[in-house]
């Protein structure tokens, strides 16, 4: 018998455990990807956790027996109210804050929204950690004394084993198949079958209040759980379509709530690596045709009317500028198939690598037709070789050739994993594996208007040089980009035959930039000592 | 033992950032921040309550003493922690791919457990050593050790990684965890004179190793 009682104690244990770091684990990625990907602000969620989680253990250990056994199944059940609503209510903070401002759709988040959205997800984090506390100190306690003198050792080891089963399962199993509002309802649930399983077995105490409180809690995350997805949509089609509210008046609210049930839903694809968003607006250039815009985590990518400005202006230039057609192009990321498309126009180019990281991207881009009619299906062309790898990583490699042209196309880095592609050792890598009077190109966002001392411009050309490149050629059309040589050459004319005439009167040359760069190794970033890209970027 | 509560902040300190440097390191060579940083965290909390367990099956004769060389220890580890991975990714270059990332994957790993493990042992030793020279202060102690943490989350993303990046922040950390064995180390009685003047040397040159060492192996692996 006790070996049974035993065993329970310790299952219940683990799951408590379980669900707990669980809430954590979700509230923190819910913060991760409502600001964009920035590490501060989830940690902090974290070290919210870690102290409510001491605070409670604090207040339960000058608790008697009996009081900690009657706090037990009313604290779980606000544990699963709490931590199941969390990111409704984190994803719902987000978009009010998102509702009454006009910050620019795609690009960053500005500091306050940042630091409410952060303490948001730290009060929930706190709170859920203060409940969580007596959780331990309940079961070593309150329960059976008998087996506790014996045996409090497994008790507590399983306890933590819990919280590790937790940081596997929740970000590796859960988070992929049921996304933010559905796995917190989850855990929700559990919490509550725990609620219900004790008040009913372990805590001696059939409480019909404690009974209809799981059932209410229940009902509501049932409830919640058929409307989750329609609730997901209004939170992405929120945060891309900015409907503002400028006042409390309820015409305000029912006049934005059409605009949302009129647009377009917007789809979304968790895959390994990030969320993929098309969105479909109305396009810039007239009203009447819809434009759709791919985001990579909220960041803006391209959109299908001013995508071909973009990508014809990355591949032509440097060519064009530097005045050699290269044989043998390596292509990292650009998993969307358009730079390739480009490349495609020159027969002189034998064959092209392309290493991107998101199989599921590229599976996209392949077979969704917005993506073909726009790539023409260039990943599918005999000259290019479609690689499935961390790019990085390919670099490092001693079995690759050397490539006479390496276009690198990530997204900005907004993230830390993105930023390791713009670090020293990454530009290192790709020098290594560029052929004599091979050039790299790159997009990124250079400060265009005021170069602030130390801020992106001056980390990454302070970043390019220190891995060995010597020329630089900053352009612009309406992104920009640096293309850059270890050895100089001498600039010839831009204009190539082709650029479209659209994409020719949007290119300006911008090497004025690199006189106002501060030239200091201060300024390079590197994967162990990394710098941040200015506000927004970290 | 004198400033028990400013040992415990300082040590509980240490503790989570070669943590969270592990992580740092785990992913930079491996990817996938988020992931790296969660599951270290699980990994630190889990073998914080095995530590804490195995400190009551093992009856410590002299609580003061045996927390000397557990911050010894890990005073060493810390300052191995960011050397041993790069190392592990160059000796391991003639494996296949797939081997290859499990060595490095396994190293980083066991630093990880080892270090929390050791972790694990400071807060019920400490607790006792509170506990014995004044009743009831063996809570403060726990709180402290749970600030310390909170304390060390901000601190090393914020002040260390940004300021003094990765091998320098371990080089900070394992100095301040030296001086702190050494204060434990000096207030013991008999002096561990032989112990004490052995750790401060191996800690000094692994100081060294990782100033002139690591640029190196940094250079060796990325190209």
């Amino acid at each position: 018998m006790s070996l049974i009682k035993l065993s329970s104690l310790i299952l219940l244990t683990m799951l408590l455990s379980f669900c707990s770091f669980g809430y954590q684990i979700l509230i923190a990625f819910g913060v991760s990807a409502t600001l964009g990907g920035s590490t501060v602000p989830w940690l902090l969620t974290i070290g919210a956790f870690l102290i409510g989680l001491g605070y409670g253990g604090f207040k339960a250990h000058a608790l008697g027996d009996e009081q900690l056994r009657a706090r037990f199944v009313p604290y779980e059940i606000l544990v699963a109210l709490v931590g199941g609503a969390s990111l409704w209510i984190l994803l719902f903070a987000d978009s009010a804050l998102n509702m009454t401002s006009l910050q620019t759709i795609g690009g960053q988040v500005p500091l306050s929204h940042q630091i409410i959205v952060c303490a948001v997800g730290c009060l929930l984090s706190g709170g859920v950690g203060y409940l969580s506390g007596f959780e331990l100190p309940v079961v070593l306690k309150a329960f059976d004394r008998q087996i506790m003198q014996r045996y409090s050792h497994w008790v507590i080891g399983f306890h933590y084993a819990g919280t590790l089963f937790s940081s596997i399962l929740v970000q590796g199993t859960l988070l992929p198949t049921a996304d933010l509002l559905k796995s917190s309802l989850i855990l929700g649930f559990l919490s509550c079958a725990i609620a219900f399983v004790s008040s009913l077995f372990v805590a001696h105490q059939r409480d019909w209040k404690h009974l209809a409180s799981i059932a209410f809690v229940a009902g509501l995350f049932l409830f919640a759980s058929s409307h989750a997805e329609q609730a997901y949509q209004y939170y992405l089609k929120i945060h891309y379509l900015r409907p503002t509210i400028t006042s409390l008046e309820s015409h305000h609210f029912i006049t934005a709530r059409e605009i949302l049930d009129r647009s377009p839903n917007v789809e979304r694809t968790r895959t390994k690596y990030q969320y993929i968003d098309l969105v479909r607006t109305p396009s810039p250039r007239n009203d009447q045709e819809m434009d759709t815009v791919l985001y990579l985590d909220t960041h803006v990518q391209f959109g299908s009317s001013k995508e071909k400005i973009y990508h014809e202006l990355m591949t032509h230039v440097p060519i064009e500028t530097f005045g050699v057609i290269p044989s043998r192009v390596l292509i990292a990321g650009g998993g969307d198939g358009l730079l390739a498309r480009e490349l495609l126009r020159y027969p002189e180019i034998n064959k092209i690598d392309l290493v991107e990281l998101d199989a599921d991207l590229l599976d996209m881009a392949m077979m969704d037709d917005r993506f073909t009619r726009l790539n023409l299906r260039a990943l599918e062309n005999p000259k290019v070789e479609v690689m499935v790898d961390d790019a990085f990583q390919y670099l490092r490699r001693n079995d690759i050739p050397k490539y006479d042209a390496i276009y690198i196309d990530f997204p900005f880095p907004h993230n830390p994993d993105l930023a390791r592609l713009y670090s020293r050792e990454f530009y290192r890598l790709a020098k290594r594996n560029l052929a004599q009077g091979g050039f790299i190109v790159l997009d990124f966002p250079m400060e265009l208007l005021q170069a602030k001392t130390g801020g992106r411009n001056d980390v990454i050309f302070n970043t390019l040089k220190s891995a060995g490149f010597t020329q630089f050629f900053p352009f612009t059309g309406y992104d920009s980009f640096i293309a850059a040589r270890t050895t100089a050459v001498e600039i010839k004319s831009s204009k190539s035959p082709l650029i479209s005439e659209q994409s020719q009167q949007a290119l300006k040359l911008r090497t004025d930039v690199l006189e106002q760069v501060a030239w200091d190794d201060r300024y390079v970033h590197s994967i162990f000592h990394p710098l941040s890209f200015g506000q927004g970027f970290e | 033992m004198k400033s028990v509560r400013l040992v415990t902040f300082v040590v509980a300190f240490c503790s989570i950032v070669y943590e969270l440097l592990l992580s740092e390191i785990s992913a930079t060579l491996l990817g996938g921040t988020f992931y790296r940083y969660i599951l270290t965290i699980g990994l630190y909390i889990f073998c914080l309550g095995i530590g804490s367990i195995y400190y009551e099956r093992i009856k410590f004769k002299d609580n003061a003493r045996s927390l000397f060389y557990v911050e010894l220890a890990l005073s060493l580890l810390g300052l191995m922690a960011p050397l041993i991975p790069l190392l592990v990714e160059i000796g391991a270059s003639g494996m296949s791919e797939h081997l290859h990332k499990q060595a490095v994957v396994g190293s980083v790993y066991l630093l990880i457990i080892y270090i929390g493990l050791l972790s694990g042992l400071e807060l019920p030793l400490l607790m006792a050593i509170g506990e014995k020279q004044e009743e009831g202060q063996s809570i403060r102690i726990l709180a402290i050790d749970f600030f310390a943490t909170f304390a060390g989350i901000l601190v090393f993303p914020l002040v260390l990684m940004k300021f003094t990046g990765l091998f320098n922040s371990a080089i900070v950390v394992g100095l301040l965890n030296l001086a702190i064995f050494v204060f434990i180390g000096r207030q013991l009685n008999p002096l561990p004179k032989r112990s004490l003047i052995i750790g401060v040397a191996l800690a000094l040159l692994l100081v060294c190793a990782n100033i002139f060492g690591a640029p190196l192996l940094v250079d060796r692996v990325f190209g």
